[in-house]
């Protein structure tokens, strides 16, 4: 019995240190409010119209960091700014992101945007992020119904404030 | 001569690779399934092709006088996102013989996602399989492209 107990003491511990050094640090990092500039290329028709742009999220990342080391990610605040003076009247904007190895996304979304509320309901369940910002770029994709036609391009500018987690 | 002899290889390849791309863009048009409730507009993104609801029959929701949202999503904060513009098509790469495979078809009438593969019969007409594990067992609608009469 009394070897049983030392054994069992002596694993446990091992065990203990072995369970911590495989779980490793979690971090909050700051990561600078991003800015992306999307556009719609006119002529744009009533009904339903998309804007698009690229990016690469490791950007945003301190110097060498190791994408694969993202833990958590979650977009706390998405606003979309038009370039123009102001936005023309719209049924809505859908927002969603997409990466070239995983399934694209809606995560935010507005019923009607105007110039002075462009904030954008988002989704409670942001777990995919996860997959789309380890990937090589990222596509932010908007989509918006217009109420009318417009001859013009669309310019916005798309501001996510982000909260990421690194694992170490 | 060996210089020449890549340069062609090279350029063929090349050339090739760009005809399958273009073969793939036979998918980007607006389409009506059978049920001609929807017409959706397949577009590509970033290389991969999507399509979205351009047009609803009903587009306002009798239980609620407004117009219709994505009621039935599985996560409850997204389903005030509006129908008209939602993308039921997603991530469909061309892997060749007019065959688009990887996707996924949402069914906005029960909020389920299925994986899909999508096969062009004729230039107008489109075979849309949504299935659950294995392709067998699943259901194929046929959907027609819609053609501006002249």
């Amino acid at each position: 019995m009394k070897i049983f107990k030392k054994y069992a003491q002596r694993y446990s511990t091992f065990l203990i240190v072995l369970l911590l050094s495989s779980c490793g640090t979690v971090t909050t990092i700051e990561v600078p409010n991003q800015k992306i500039s999307v556009k719609a290329v006119g002529p744009l028709f009533e009904g339903v119209n998309t804007a698009t742009a690229n990016f690469n999220f490791k950007d945003l990342l301190p110097q060498n960091t190791d994408l694969k080391s993202i833990h958590s990610a979650k977009i706390q605040e998405f606003k979309l700014v038009p370039i123009v003076d102001e936005f023309p009247e719209n049924k809505g904007f859908t927002a969603l992101l997409a990466s070239p190895n995983s399934s694209m996304q809606e995560f935010g979304f507005s019923s009607a945007l105007k110039t002075d509320e462009s904030n954008f309901k988002l989704a409670e369940n942001q777990e995919f992020l996860i997959e789309i910002l380890k990937d090589s770029s990222q596509t932010l994709v908007i989509d918006f119904t217009l109420t009318e036609d417009l001859y013009d391009n669309l310019e916005f500018e798309a501001e996510i404030k982000w909260s990421i987690q690194l694992k170490k | 001569m060996i210089k020449s002899g890549l340069f062609l290889l090279v350029a063929t390849i090349l050339f090739s690779s760009l005809v399958v791309s273009d073969e793939g863009d036979q998918l980007i048009g607006v389409w009506e399934p059978s049920n001609k409730k929807v017409k959706v507009k397949i577009d590509k993104i970033a290389g991969k092709y999507y399509g979205k609801i351009v047009w609803l029959q009903e587009p306002i929701d009798p239980e609620t006088n407004k117009p219709k949202t994505d009621k039935n999503n599985p996560d409850e904060s997204l389903r005030e996102v509006p129908l008209k513009g939602y993308r039921m098509l997603k991530d469909f790469v061309y892997s060749g013989d007019n065959e688009w495979s990887e996707g996924t078809i949402y069914d906005p009438q029960n909020g389920t996602t299925y994986s899909c593969v999508i096969k062009l019969k004729d230039e107008n007409t489109l075979d849309i399989r949504g299935y659950i594990g294995v392709k067998t067992f699943g259901r194929t609608d046929v959907w027609k492209r819609l053609v501006i009469k002249k």
